[in-house]
C-alpha cells in the first residue's frame, strides 16, 4: 500500500464556544489528489491553517509523512515537506518575482543562515527558482516586481513559491479565487501538470472545478465532515447536494 | 556596466578620495565633526539593518551603543586594562547585551517590538545612573585615552573612516546575502516566511545581534572619540537621533543613514552657531521629509536620476535602473528599490552573459 502523506485523526479546533473544525479525520496517501469542499464557514480554511501549523488543534492528531506534527510550529512542518498557498494572495509584495521564489527555495536549506555570502552564489537556489517559475509559466517575468503582476499571474506565483520550497504535500487554498474563466482554465491546467509524486490537497469553492482535479473529496459543513468519497460519489450524495442547495 | 553603476562607482571613488584628502583640506574642528558623523553614520546603519530592511523599528539601540562604550570606559578607568583588553571588553559587553535584548524581542513584532526596544534602552539608561561605581552616574567616566597610534585627531579620523568603510561594506554584503533576503521577507510577510520553513524568531534574533555588533563598534569608536562616556549616550534621544538619521537619509539603503548622520551632526554643530532655534529647523526638516520624501534624501535622488538621464537624452533614461525597476532603483541600488538587488540569475541569464 502507498505510504501515508498526511493523516488527520479526529482533529478539532475550538475558538471559545465555537467549534470551527469538529473531529475531522482523513488519510491522504502519497501522490493522491484530494479536495476539501463545502459552503462558506464550513471550516475548510481553518482546517488548512491547522494542518499547516498556524492554528493548533484543541484535540486530535496530525501526522505528516509518518511524523506527528500536531504540536509542531509551522516552520518545522515546512521542513517536513509541507507547503501551502493562500486564498488571498500572500506574496512578498516588495520583492521581485524571482526573489519570491528564491526566498522559498532557501527556506529548507542551511543557506538561509548565510550572511557573509552573496545570494547570487547560491546556484542551487537559482536553479530551483528558475524551475519553479518555468513550471508556472512565469520565467519571462523573472525580474518584475510583484506589484506589477496581474492577479492571475500572482496566483500562479503563489504556486511557484510553494513549489520552490520543494514540498511533498501541497495545500492549495482556493487557487482559482478571483480568476476570470480563461484564467481558471490556465490554473486548472497548471494544477493538472503538477508532478504526480506531489500530494495535493486543495480547497475550492467551485465544486465543478474541484471535482475535475482530484480523485478524493471531503465535504465539510459547520466544521464537520459530512461526506467522503470519489467525485462521482460526492456528486451523487444527497447531503452534499442539500448543503450546496442551502448555501445557494 | 550600466551608466547607473558607473555613476555609483564614481560617487564611491569620489567619496573615498574626499575622505582620504579631508585632513589636508580642512580644520581640526571640521575633522572632529566628520569623525562624529561617521561614528553616528555607522550607528544609524546598524538601525537601518533592522528598521529599513527588516521593518523592525528599534528605539533602544543606544542601549547597546552605550553598554559597549561603558565596557571600554570601565576597563580603561577602573581596571587599568590595555587597549586590546578595553576593546575586547567593549565588544563582549555590546554583543552580550545584544544577545539578551534579542532574546527579549525575538517573539514580538510591530509596535510591540518597538515598545520592547524602548524599554531596553530605558533600562540601560536607568542603570547608567544607578550603577555609579561602574558608570560614574551623571559624572560619567573620564580619561579614556585613545591608543597611542591614533591619539592625534587626524589619525583617529583615518581609523574611524577605515572601520566605517569596512563595516559599511560588510553590512552591504549582509543585505545581499540569503539572510538579507530573509530579512526583507520578514518585513513583507512574517507569517508567509514561517510557512516557508523560516524560524522567524531565530532570524530576528540573529539579525538583532548582527545589528547590535555594528552598534557596539560605533559605541567603541564614540567613547574613544570623546574620551568620555556619560548616561546621555544611552538615553532615548540618542536612539531617536539614529532612527531620524536613517529616515532622513533613506531607510533600507545603508548609504542613506550615513548621509542623514552627516546632515544632522553638521546641523547640530554648525547650524547651532548661527540659528538659535536650530532644533525647530531640524524638526521642520524631518516633518517635510516624512510628508514629502518618504524615501529620504537617497530616495529623492533616486527618483530624480531618470529625469537627469532624460534631460541629457540618455537612451537608458527609461530603464537604466534595470528592467522593471520601480522609480528609486537608480542611485541607492539596494534592498527595496531594485527589482533584483541580489542578482539572482537564471541559466538563460548566464548563457547570455557567456
Amino acid at each position: 500500500m502507498t505510504p501515508t502523506a498526511l493523516h488527520l485523526d479526529a482533529v478539532t479546533v475550538r475558538f471559545a464556544a465555537l467549534t470551527a473544525v469538529d473531529r475531522v479525520s482523513m488519510t491522504v496517501r502519497r501522490g493522491e489528489r484530494w479536495a476539501v469542499i463545502g459552503p462558506n464557514g464550513a471550516g475548510k480554511t481553518t482546517l488548512f491553517r491547522t494542518i499547516s501549523g498556524e492554528v493548533l488543534p484543541s484535540s486530535g492528531r496530525i501526522t505528516l509523512l509518518d511524523h506527528d506534527v500536531t504540536r509542531k510550529p509551522a516552520y518545522r512542518r515546512a521542513h517536513r515537506g509541507l507547503g501551502r498557498t493562500y486564498q488571498i494572495t500572500n506574496l512578498f509584495s516588495e520583492l521581485s518575482v524571482v526573489e519570491n521564489v528564491a526566498i522559498a527555495a532557501l527556506g529548507r536549506t542551511r543557506s538561509r543562515f548565510r550572511s557573509w555570502w552573496p545570494l547570487r552564489m547560491e546556484r542551487d537556489v537559482s536553479r530551483r527558482a528558475r524551475e519553479a517559475l518555468e513550471q508556472v509559466h512565469l520565467a519571462h517575468r523573472h525580474d518584475t516586481p510583484v506589484a506589477e503582476l496581474s492577479h492571475g499571474e500572482q496566483r500562479h506565483l503563489e504556486i511557484a513559491v510553494a513549489l520552490a520550497a520543494d514540498p511533498a504535500v501541497l495545500l492549495l487554498d482556493e487557487p482559482a479565487a478571483g480568476l476570470s474563466s480563461s484564467e481558471r482554465m490556465l490554473m486548472r491546467r497548471l494544477i493538472t501538470e503538477l508532478p504526480r509524486e506531489l500530494t495535493v490537497v486543495l480547497i475550492e469553492h467551485d465544486m465543478n472545478l474541484a471535482l475535475e482535479l482530484v480523485e478524493h473529496v471531503v465535504c465539510m459543513d459547520n466544521g464537520e465532515t459530512i461526506a467522503t468519497g470519489s467525485p462521482d460519489e460526492i456528486r451523487a450524495n444527497e447531503r452534499v447536494q442539500a448543503v450546496y442547495l442551502k448555501s445557494d | 556596466m550600466s551608466l547607473t553603476t558607473k555613476v555609483k562607482l564614481g560617487l564611491l571613488a569620489t567619496g573615498i578620495a574626499a575622505g582620504v584628502a579631508l585632513p589636508y583640506l580642512t580644520s581640526p574642528f571640521i575633522i572632529g565633526i566628520v569623525t562624529l558623523a561617521l561614528v553616528f553614520g555607522l550607528f544609524a546603519m546598524s538601525i537601518d539593518v533592522l528598521a529599513g530592511f527588516g521593518g523592525l523599528v528599534t528605539v533602544g539601540q543606544a542601549g547597546i551603543f552605550a553598554v559597549a562604550a561603558y565596557g571600554v570606559g570601565y576597563t580603561a578607568t577602573h581596571l587599568d586594562g590595555g587597549h586590546v583588553l578595553q576593546v575586547a571588553v567593549g565588544l563582549a559587553a555590546g554583543i552580550a547585551i545584544s544577545v539578551i535584548f534579542a532574546i527579549m524581542a525575538m517573539r514580538t513584532s510591530g509596535v510591540y517590538f518597538l515598545m520592547v526596544t524602548l524599554a531596553q534602552g530605558m533600562i540601560v539608561w536607568g542603570l547608567a545612573y544607578r550603577l555609579a561605581p561602574i558608570t560614574g552616574a551623571e559624572n560619567g567616566l573620564r580619561g579614556i585615552l585613545r591608543p597611542p597610534a591614533v591619539s592625534a585627531y587626524w589619525t583617529y579620523y583615518y581609523l574611524v573612516l577605515a572601520i566605517v568603510a569596512l563595516a559599511g561594506g560588510l553590512l552591504w554584503i549582509v543585505t545581499r546575502s540569503p539572510v538579507g533576503l530573509a530579512l526583507r521577507g520578514l518585513r513583507d510577510g512574517e507569517d508567509r516566511l514561517r510557512m516557508l520553513g523560516y524560524n522567524t524568531a531565530f532570524h530576528k534574533a540573529y539579525v538583532f545581534v548582527l545589528s547590535g555588533l555594528f552598534a557596539t563598534i560605533a559605541g567603541i569608536l564614540y567613547v574613544y572619540l570623546n574620551q568620555f562616556i556619560s548616561p546621555a549616550a544611552s538615553e532615548f534621544a540618542t536612539s531617536g537621533h539614529g532612527l531620524l538619521m536613517a529616515i532622513l537619509g533613506g531607510t533600507g539603503t545603508l548609504v542613506g543613514p550615513l548621509i542623514g548622520a552627516f546632515v544632522i551632526v553638521f546641523a547640530e554643530n554648525m547650524l547651532s552657531t548661527y540659528v538659535e532655534r536650530w532644533t525647530t529647523l531640524l524638526g521642520a526638516v524631518f516633518v517635510i521629509t516624512i510628508l514629502f520624501a518618504r524615501g529620504g534624501l537617497v530616495g529623492m535622488l533616486s527618483q530624480a536620476w531618470p529625469r537627469v538621464l532624460a534631460r541629457f537624452g540618455h537612451p537608458a533614461a527609461s530603464g537604466d535602473a534595470g528592467a522593471g525597476s520601480p522609480p528609486g532603483a537608480a542611485l541607492d541600488g539596494t534592498a527595496h528599490a531594485t527589482s533584483n538587488p541580489h542578482g539572482i540569475t537564471t541559466e538563460d541569464d548566464q548563457r547570455s552573459s557567456r
